[in-house]
């Protein structure tokens, strides 16, 4: 048995390994991480002007950059997407494998820093909202991939006489166009003259005139940067930075215990190629982000930029608790589908936490104002976030839709020039185009843009900073009749009593819809606080509510004040949907 | 600078030299088209809008793009003494000048008038209407400093102070913000930098502010930066805006309380005082003294006159009480007299009561002849520069008559007088006619009369500039002579200065009332 599973282990080309890597790769990132790309693409930007052309690429390490942003843009297409990353991350292994010589054995090592490079997309994890350069993957891959290659046509240069020095040398010279990859390529030049014993004093010449002078050269002269910018600039902070480290450790050593190992694992049988083979992709798995919340999050994103209302709620549905964010999207997709009043307040609101609380907001905030007709302030939020976190696809299509929607034409050119610069941006440029040349064609194509522009409020207000949607509305004296069950809602949502007693006749006497039933417990339970019973005549309201609330606060007095607690956890089963309960139990910190 | 160019930006610089290359090429061969159809009832649409505009006699090639389908286009400018240019478009239909054809076209040309045919080619070449180009004798100050800030609301991403050399085309970076900003930025952003000013005597003395980590007032005084903290005794806020006086080292500045109101429905942001108040800084002696320090009453945009003896400003008597009450404040231009030897402040004279009229009055700019007075109006607020309806007034300081600079203004958007040339024969005005948000700089002559010529844009070696970039140009000067400052200068000096206020000399001598003129200290 034994010896069919060493012949049959021992005959698989490696070509074959690449492929499944290949294909696996491609697989998982095109079906479990779509929503990543997307939204990675949609965050990046690029743009072909002599102005961002300078910021870009004026810095060491710059034409990497804008030739990483370049390609960042296939990301628009997440097949091809996802095509580009696997054929990189393949095209790394296998380099690696070149320039190693790894032994068939130990040949699956040659993946392991692709499957490290690939947690950059599968592990992102929140940095994909906040990334101020969104193309960091393929960055990297393609940094990686560059530093490999150049050590290979370094390799292949020992044929040559002084191809040694030439290949250190003109590496050296690609450090303004590379940056610290040009140098990772040179520490592995150094190392292999170690091996070599080739060469040795001019290759630790040259990467210590690389690692000192030519930051200084490059960075400090010609860019007016930092000494170490171009050795930092293409590394990214925070998280990413120990990833990087994790991976560039791994590739070095490689580089220098690959034979030992070898030796150490010769006696092993043949079959633990494939093990190992299968735990780099174990591996990925435990590097990759597993927060469901935040992946249904993405998706939701997604399905409402389409104004896919029904899937927005259904992946809502499939959690027990969701997070603000996931509530953002649902009460927009609630809002657009009519079902706001009777569906507000059925989830749990004991939201899941998430890395971004209390500042979750910053999520969602430009999407949330826009479809509640705050035109003016996603434009404030969109330039807010455009000056934290950079310029980006999502944020210039949103400010030149809410320029449309304001008339001001002149100023949506602006920004549909800066995205007609990318080659993937036609079908939304001939999307604005629309609203700009035929305002009704489009708003017959588009609804929910016909309802921003009815929601958006005619009254001035003036606000001072930050404000959550509830204060919008509430700073009004009047809104157009789209907005105002939305006013309602928020004025329930946040438990506001009187602003509720002073909407709900208003809203009453317009809607020609039967009153909801938490609109109506609302009033029951204003009426039990003393407010005039005139008011369930307005509200319309029936017996069977009027018996609900009663019943529900007879139930919670039986409780006593002081196990507020026990009544929450028991009373759920029974009114836990219902407007009496939020209104109870709703901790102060959602 | 030399390796920087062969290096640092290969892609663009060897595309850019390409280019270059071929355009001196093209430029060369290229001759007016013959047969052409006239089309002269045909304006020719370009940007920036260049047509019949006066332009100084050292400005560079005013560089513009042909907007048309069709992007095969000739221009030829012609002298009245027959000599001409013909440059040919590129693929965008950019049109761009040799240099040094232009300046010799010029500065052959004083004070003559230039015509500029426009041809353009879809099946066989039309000539469009032509226009002129007046070119004055009269120069321009060479340079133009402002910030380069997105149309932004509190916050900002990097922010520099840029120096453009408006007869060549070039621009230098003064200060940026850029090495001291954590990334991603918080929401109020960090390092502020404020508006950059001149002394314009030729001395290149000049003044910035830099917020944050050791920050302060950035003063250049003959030759010689550092760093002020002008924040001191009871003052409430440190400098704002500021205006050198025209040869004594002393710069005139207001402070202000200011907020940000972010209206929903109509302009984007409202800037607010909730006070304000007129501060005088002694260079030579560090000392900061009150010149307007008044309970009831806001002063602010200073500006001296000519002569230095006097300072403008525009006031306000209305006070703020609740944010939502902006609408009520209305300002009116004042003017107070300064005895530089005793450095005695006379009595505020109020010289346009525009509050009379529900309007209100900002950024007062007297000529340098001491004719004229120009300023801003609108219908409210403390700054209200992003206000379509803002427009440029001026004043015959002699007869005292009011009236709009209809050639300046476009009714749709903001325009704004930022100040005079040196030779007081240019005005700059800050315009947002492009597209309502992202200000531009627009230079228009003054003529004898007292009337002025309709405003052209700032030019660049790429025409396209303006359009590409997503950044208005902040605070606009004009500037005699280069700045001196550089952003190793600044950041050498935050490193190295211990940032120490500036002597505070106390109350002021002579303290005022707002509304009555008695003596009240707050």
């Amino acid at each position: 048995m034994r010896y069919v599973l060493k012949q049959i282990f021992s005959g698989v080309p490696r070509w074959v390994y690449r492929l499944v890597f290949f294909m696996v790769t491609f697989i998982s990132l095109h079906l479990m991480y779509g929503d990543v790309i997307y939204r990675l693409f949609w965050n990046g930007f690029f743009a072909t002007n002599s102005i961002y052309q300078h910021e870009v690429v004026d810095h060491t390490g710059g034409v990497l950059r804008y030739l990483a942003q370049f390609l960042h843009q296939l990301l628009y297409y997440p097949t091809l997407g996802a095509l580009l990353v696997a054929a990189l991350a393949t095209g790394v292994a296998y380099l690696l494998d070149k320039c190693c010589a790894l032994s068939q054995l130990l040949f699956p090592i040659s993946f392991l820093p692709s499957v490290i490079l690939l947690a950059l997309y599968t592990g992102v994890g929140y940095d994909v909202y906040m990334r101020i350069d969104t193309s960091f993957g393929l960055l990297t891959l393609m940094g990686i991939f560059f530093a490999l290659t150049l050590f290979y046509l370094y390799q292949i240069s020992e044929r040559l006489r002084w191809g040694e020095p030439l290949m250190l040398l003109t590496t050296a010279l690609l450090y303004p166009a590379l940056g610290f990859y040009a140098l990772v390529a040179l520490l592995m030049m150094t190392l292999r003259t170690w091996y070599t014993k080739r060469y040795f004093p001019v290759a630790v010449g040259v990467t210590l005139f690389s690692l000192f002078a030519l930051p200084f050269i490059f960075d400090v002269w010609c860019f007016n940067d930092e000494f170490n910018w171009g050795a930092s600039s293409l590394l990214l902070t925070s998280s990413y930075m120990k990833l990087r480290m994790l991976q560039i450790v791994a590739a070095c050593s490689l580089l220098i215990f690959a034979n030992p190992l070898h030796k150490m694992c010769a006696r092993w049988p043949s079959y633990c190629q494939m093990i190992l083979f299968a735990l780099l992709f174990v591996l990925l798995y435990a590097l990759s982000y597993k927060d469901k919340i935040y992946y249904s999050e993405l998706k939701v994103s997604r399905l409402t930029d389409e104004c896919k209302w029904k899937e927005v709620l259904e992946e809502c549905k499939k959690h027990k608790k969701i997070s603000h964010t996931l509530n953002a999207y649902r009460v927009i997709a609630l809002a657009y589908t009519d079902q706001l009043p009777d569906q507000l307040f059925k989830i749990d609101f004991s939201f899941e936490k998430t890395p971004f609380t209390p500042t979750e907001y910053l999520l969602y905030e430009d999407e949330m104002t826009f479809h509640a007709g705050f035109v003016n302030s996603a434009t404030r939020v969109s330039i807010e976030s455009w000056q934290r976190f950079g310029l980006s696809y999502r944020r210039i299509r949103l400010l030149a839709l809410c320029a449309l929607l304001r008339h001001e034409n002149q100023l949506a050119e602006r920004y549909m020039n800066q995205m007609s610069q990318s080659f993937v941006m036609a079908e939304e440029l001939a999307d604005l185009g629309l609203l700009k040349n035929d305002r009704e064609v489009y708003m017959n194509k588009h609804p929910e843009c016909r309802m921003v522009e009815k929601r958006m409020p005619n009254e001035n207000v003036l606000f001072l900073g930050d404000a959550t949607v509830s204060r919008y509305f509430l700073c009004f004296s009047d809104l157009p009749r789209e907005s105002f069950e939305l006013r309602l809602m928020s004025d329930l949502w946040e438990r506001n009593m009187s602003a509720f007693l002073n909407d709900v006749g208003i809203y009453a006497a317009r809607t020609d819809k039967p009153i909801a039933t938490c609109v109506k417990e609302a009033a029951a339970i204003a009426v039990l606080n003393g407010t005039d019973r005139s008011l369930l005549s307005v509200v319309k309201m029936d017996d069977a509510t009027l018996q609900r609330v009663g019943g529900f606060f007879r139930t919670l007095q039986s409780y006593g004040r002081e196990r507020m607690d026990q009544a929450r956890k028991e009373m759920k089963s029974t009114y836990g949907k219902s407007y009496c309960y939020y209104f109870t139990f709703r901790k102060e910190e959602n | 600078m030399a390796l920087k160019y062969i290096v640092g930006n290969q892609i663009v610089k060897h595309f850019l030299a390409v280019t270059v290359f071929t355009l001196l090429f093209a430029a060369c061969g290229v001759e007016v088209p013959q047969n052409a159809v006239n089309c002269d009832s045909v304006e020719v649409d370009i940007y920036p809008d260049y047509r019949d505009v006066a332009i100084p006699c050292n400005i560079a090639p005013l560089n513009f793009m042909v907007n048309c389908e069709e992007k095969d286009c000739r221009v030829c400018v012609t002298a009245p003494s027959g000599a001409s240019i013909v440059v040919e478009s590129d693929n965008d239909g950019k049109i761009i000048f040799p240099m040094k054809s232009w300046k010799k076209m010029l500065s052959e040309n004083l004070d003559t008038t230039l015509c500029v045919d426009v041809y353009v080619k879809e099946k066989e070449w039309t000539h469009l209407k032509p226009f002129s180009w007046s070119v004055k004798s009269d120069s321009i100050d060479p340079y133009l400093t402002c910030r380069l800030i997105e149309p932004s609301y509190r916050g900002h991403g990097v922010l520099d102070l840029v120096a453009f050399n408006m007869e060549n085309n070039t621009s230098k970076v003064i200060a940026s913000n850029k090495k001291v900003r954590p990334e991603p930025l918080p929401v109020d952003g960090y390092s502020c930098l404020n508006c950059h000013a001149t002394q314009k005597n030729g001395s290149g003395n000049s003044s910035f502010c830099f917020r944050g980590k050791n920050g302060g007032l950035v003063v250049t005084y003959q030759g010689v930066s550092r760093i002020v903290n002008t924040k001191v005794g009871d003052m409430y806020a440190a400098t704002t805006y500021e205006s050198w006086h025209p040869t004594l080292p002393f710069i005139a500045f207001s402070i202000n309380a200011v907020g940000q109101a972010y209206p929903v429905v109509d302009v984007k942001t409202e800037v607010i005082d909730r006070m304000s108040d007129l501060v005088l800084y002694d260079i030579e002696k560090d000392e900061m003294s009150y010149i307007q320090k008044s309970k009831n009453r806001m002063e602010t945009f200073p500006c001296w006159a000519p002569d230095g003896k006097s300072l403008y400003y525009a006031a306000t008597d209305s006070v703020l009480g609740h944010v939502s009450r902006h609408k009520n404040l209305k300002y009116d231009i004042y003017r107070i007299s300064f005895d530089a030897d005793s450095l005695k402040w006379g009595e505020p004279e109020r010289i346009i009561p525009m509050s009379q009229l529900g309007l209100t009055a900002h950024y007062p700019q007297p000529s340098p002849d001491g004719k004229w007075l120009l300023f801003m109006v609108a219908q409210y607020g403390s700054s209200p520069y992003r206000h379509a309806e803002c427009d440029v007034y001026k004043m015959n300081l002699a007869t005292k008559e009011v009236s709009p600079v209809r050639e300046v203004n476009v009714p749709y958007a903001s325009d704004y007088c930022r100040g005079w040339s040196a030779n007081g024969r240019w005005i700059l005005i800050s315009s947002r006619r492009d597209d309502g948000d992202y200000a531009r700089p627009y230079f228009s002559y003054y003529k004898e009369d007292g009337s002025f010529t309709k405003p052209f844009q700032m030019p660049h070696e790429d025409p396209a500039y303006d359009k590409e970039l997503m950044m208005g140009y902040n605070c606009p000067q004009m500037a005699d002579v280069e700045p001196v400052m550089t952003p190793e200068k600044l950041y050498h000096l935050l490193d190295t200065s211990h940032v120490q206020p500036a002597h505070y000399r106390g109350t002021m001598d002579i303290p005022v009332d707002g509304n009555t003129g008695a003596s009240v200290i707050r």
